[in-house]
């Protein structure tokens, strides 16, 4: 196999690229970075029959234009996106051939905010603390930028592609997130009717958190800091609803009311300032 | 006190992770204590977890499968029973970090002392007469969070962060003293800035001090800070340590 280049054209809006993260640096107060929509990133992986955990790039609101100059074969997951081979359009959700000098571009997310790119045997980015996903400072930079190279495999002889496609990912219609109870519940469990079943509203958000306007009382606490899982959902002293997901600090200050399972985390990845959801409980 | 006379709360954060909870733990013997379990548990459940993260009043472990809470309980408390971690040995160094106390870099601490310089100074000296135990790491790469902070010298977070606490800031945040690695909001108050790199991705260990170790801390001049910021550019580590021995 020989390595391949892609140049970057145009970066978009913010593409990293990213795999499973770094999970044994926790303890050294390394986030792990691992996908936003994990679901997504795994049926991309795995409509190419890659290994699990290949590095994908993860485009956010728009995506890059990219140059390929080896064949090889590739797959587009998760957000609704506009997609062109050389300006022909493309689907989603399949595996697409590419030759030699084809010109890949994916437009705006229609639905959904991120989709994830997979190369067959995946990027061959370099390694950052076990890692290739970017997360600075652990890695030199957060984004990819115009003319930026990219490694793959080249694929000497590329498959047919079968025109079935999988059915795109129902998750971008759903708004209700599950949730199971937090270590400090029992300080808010008293005004369970302002969290559970309610609609809400997102407000900022990036890779390390989604904040969500609430009326909920934040009691008194002076907390230590202790540890925080994504899908952590965190109550600030302002009563905000702080949601931690993949670039999230490892520890923090504020009482830890909810988690959301990934499942909840995939659907929230998808959501954009002013979308709705509501948080309910998750059976056994 | 030691670990396993204390009250310990079992809670299931997550699908798979363990949190084990307890009273806050700021003495240096309890602390080395802690971080004896955190690695006895680490080399016993090695190919199940990921990573362990410890705090003055938690343990955090993270399985890499789904857990039962019952189940993991049952075999945690009977690790820490037979009480062999005790036998765990770890090696604490002492580091004595250069800052710089220049009133520039105090900005925080003259607003809380309302502009009063001679309360600001006393308060920055007896920050560098005392010594603190490393306790872990956490809230960003390589930021560390420092155990020894008397009571009384406690001063709270701020309702509104700073937008930007510069990389080398020591703070105090609560009971807590720690030292940012890298430019990031903050709601600490920063009382003085050092020159030292203390977290270097290129390194294969990119943690300057490991967790137990003790630390103090040793005023420079504005003149100082310069020479050793320019040492740090080019790579070099002015940084001391020695070996503490026989204090387990």
């Amino acid at each position: 196999m020989s390595m391949a280049i892609i140049n970057v054209m145009e970066p978009g809006f913010s593409t990293a690229v990213i795999d499973l993260g770094r999970r044994s640096f926790q303890s050294s107060g390394v986030p792990i970075s691992g996908p936003m929509d994990g679901i997504s990133f795994r049926m991309a992986n795995s409509i190419l029959n890659n290994f699990e955990g290949a590095a994908v790039l993860e485009c956010t609101v728009n995506g890059p234009t990219l140059c390929f100059d080896a064949p090889t074969t590739i797959c587009v997951t998760g957000a609704e996106v506009d997609l062109f081979l050389n300006e022909d359009p493309e689907s989603t959700n399949k595996p697409i051939n590419i030759e030699a000098g084809d010109i890949l571009r994916i437009g705006n997310c229609k639905k959904g905010m991120r989709c994830y790119l997979a190369i067959k045997h995946g990027f061959h980015s370099p390694e950052y603390l076990g890692s290739k996903s970017f997360y600075y400072p652990i890695s030199p930079k957060s984004f990819l930028s115009a003319e930026d190279e990219l490694e793959y495999s080249e694929l000497e002889q590329l498959k047919p592609v079968k025109q079935s496609r999988i059915r795109s990912s129902i998750f971008l219609h759903k708004e209700s997130l599950w949730v199971v109870k937090g270590p400090e519940w029992d300080l808010v469990h008293k005004q369970e009717h302002k969290l559970i079943n309610t609609r809400m509203t997102i407000g900022p958000n990036n890779r390390m958190g989604y904040r969500i306007d609430s009326d909920i009382e934040t009691p008194n606490s002076n907390m230590f800091s202790s540890a925080v899982i994504p899908g952590t959902i965190q109550l600030t002293p302002a009563g905000q609803l702080l949601i931690a997901t993949a670039d999230c600090q490892v520890t923090g200050g504020y009482p830890r009311v909810l988690v959301l399972d990934e499942i909840g985390l995939s659907i929230l990845a998808q959501k954009r300032t002013g979308q709705g959801i509501s948080l309910n409980w998750k059976r056994d | 006190m030691t670990l396993h006379n204390h009250k310990l709360t079992y809670k299931a954060f997550g699908d798979c992770s363990l949190l084990i909870e307890f009273p806050v733990l700021n003495q240096q013997k309890e602390l080395h204590e802690l971080i004896k379990f955190q690695s006895y548990l680490k080399q016993k459940l090695q190919h199940k977890i990921f990573d362990i993260v410890i705090s003055f009043n938690s343990l955090c472990i993270h399985f890499k499968k789904p857990i039962k809470l019952g189940k993991i309980q049952i075999k945690i408390e009977q690790i820490l029973s037979d009480r062999s971690y005790l036998n765990q040995l770890i090696y604490p160094k002492h580091w004595e970090i250069p800052i710089c106390l220049d009133p520039i870099f105090a900005q925080d601490l003259i607003e809380h002392f309302e502009g009063d310089l001679s309360k600001v100074m006393k308060y920055q000296k007896r920050i560098c007469d005392l010594e603190f135990t490393l306790g872990f790491y956490g809230f960003q790469p390589g930021f560390c969070y420092l155990a020894g902070l008397p009571e009384e010298m406690a001063i709270q977070r701020k309702k509104v962060p700073n937008r930007t606490t510069l990389k080398g800031s020591l703070a105090v945040g609560a009971q807590q003293l720690g030292i940012y690695p890298q430019d990031s909001p903050g709601g600490w108050c920063v009382i003085g800035k050092s020159p030292i790199r203390f977290f270097d991705v290129n390194k294969d260990n990119p943690l300057f001090a490991s967790i137990g170790d003790r630390i103090s801390f040793k005023p420079i001049t504005m003149d100082h800070y310069a020479k050793l910021k320019d040492l740090v550019e080019l790579g070099m580590m002015p940084l001391k340590n020695t070996n503490v021995y026989g204090n387990n």
